[in-house]
């Protein structure tokens, strides 16, 4: 059974690296797995669903079904940077602390990239980007984050918008662009073709869209 | 030695960097689309023959040509096939001061359509690789750059 410093430990990370959330949100849960092994546990879990679980079969971590982190994919993403029904043979503490150290750097240089955004679009005689689309790229770069921890690209467009920039390795990509009234506008190559889509305001870019749109497009690796 | 108007196939040619932004992108292997769009929507897209024999002179011409509160960083290089491939015409158009000039024209189905270009010119940053200046190291370019910023920002105080 994992002991109660681990987990102090792990809700230690997950308060840390979801300021918004509060450990005290969080419950334990203890038991034991059904089915072969019979392994003891320990999940957190929020008012309705167990979304992680911790066992101490070699260390396995394991998020729940996939309808729970329908539900709740800021967390369970955030927490680890595979595909969210993957398991990971990996040491639970481990594995969060690592979590957080990549995406914190990468949130810190793609909102570096941000602050440029107006600087840069003047040097290339671009329209320069309003406050506002840049408060909204804001919100979504760390919305996107939560959900993908990794590196995404951010830097204007000629018209005013401030795109940021989703690419796999094979070239497929979610681009979003945010225009300076808050609208915005996707650009999608994903292995199911091309798409494009206008949002009235970036509020309805929602999270099942972005999740959605990572694991079409083989982003959520991190 | 003379060039041909035509563009071999095998040429390489590169578009210009010049934003320190850029050639930072471009270092990490991630050069944006925005280095295939041009400003004001034209569809044919400068780029410089850069092939081995020429290319001192053409970072002549491409650092004489560059405007004096920009710096040039490189090209995002490709060969002419690879435009080629993705329905862009590579056509040789020397000009007064660059022998070496030519245009990627994009595909007449793109003219016209923002969201089309930029889709193009994904595809071009895609098969275009980073070529940084030979005679510079980044770091120190982008340091310059740095300072120029910062000496432009207090003249606009003051």
């Amino acid at each position: 059974m994992l002991g109660t410093d681990t987990l102090a430990l792990i809700k230690s990370n997950v308060a840390r690296s979801h300021p918004m959330e509060r450990a005290a949100y969080w419950d334990v849960e203890s038991g034991t797995e059904t089915g072969n092994d019979s392994t003891p546990f320990i999940s957190l879990n929020d008012t309705q669903n167990s979304l992680v679980r911790f066992t101490t079969s070699g260390a396995l971590v394991k998020l729940s079904d996939k309808s729970h982190n329908v539900a709740y994919p800021r967390i369970a993403i955030q927490l680890w940077t595979s595909p969210i029904d993957r398991q990971l043979a990996v040491d639970a503490t481990e594995d969060i602390a690592l979590a957080n150290s990549n995406t914190r750097q990468d949130l810190v240089d793609a909102l570096e990239d941000l602050s440029e955004v107006l600087d840069e679009a003047e040097e290339k005689g671009y329209q320069v980007p309003s406050e506002m689309a840049v408060s909204k790229a804001k919100s979504l770069l760390e919305t996107m984050y939560e959900i993908a921890p990794q590196r995404f690209e951010v830097y204007p467009m000629p018209q005013g918008e401030v795109t940021i920039d989703a690419t796999d390795e094979n070239g497929h990509y979610l681009m979003l662009l945010i225009a300076s009234d808050g609208s915005a506008r996707s650009l999608i190559n994903s292995a199911n073709g091309r798409s494009r889509r206008h949002f009235a305001s970036t509020d309805d870019i929602t999270t099942e869209f972005l999740r959605d749109t990572f694991l079409e497009i083989d982003v959520s690796d991190g | 030695m003379a060039l041909p108007t035509s563009v071999a196939d095998q040429e390489v040619v590169g578009r210009r960097i010049i934003s320190s932004g850029d050639a930072k992108r471009a270092n990490r292997k991630k050069i944006p689309p925005t280095v295939f769009i041009h400003a004001h929507s034209v569809t044919d897209i400068s780029v410089d023959r850069i092939h081995s024999p020429f290319q001192l002179e053409v970072l002549n011409v491409a650092v004489n040509e560059t405007p004096c509160d920009r710096n040039f960083y490189g090209w995002a290089k490709l060969t002419a096939k690879q435009a080629r491939d993705l329905n862009c015409c590579v056509k040789g158009s020397r000009t007064c001061t660059n022998r070496f000039h030519a245009d990627i024209v994009l595909p007449s189905s793109v003219s016209g359509d923002t969201d089309a270009e930029i889709e193009k010119a994904k595809e071009l940053a895609k098969a275009s690789k980073w070529l940084v200046r030979p005679d510079k190291s980044l770091n120190q370019m982008l340091q310059e750059s740095a300072r120029q910023r910062a000496e432009r920002r207090e003249r606009s105080v003051s």
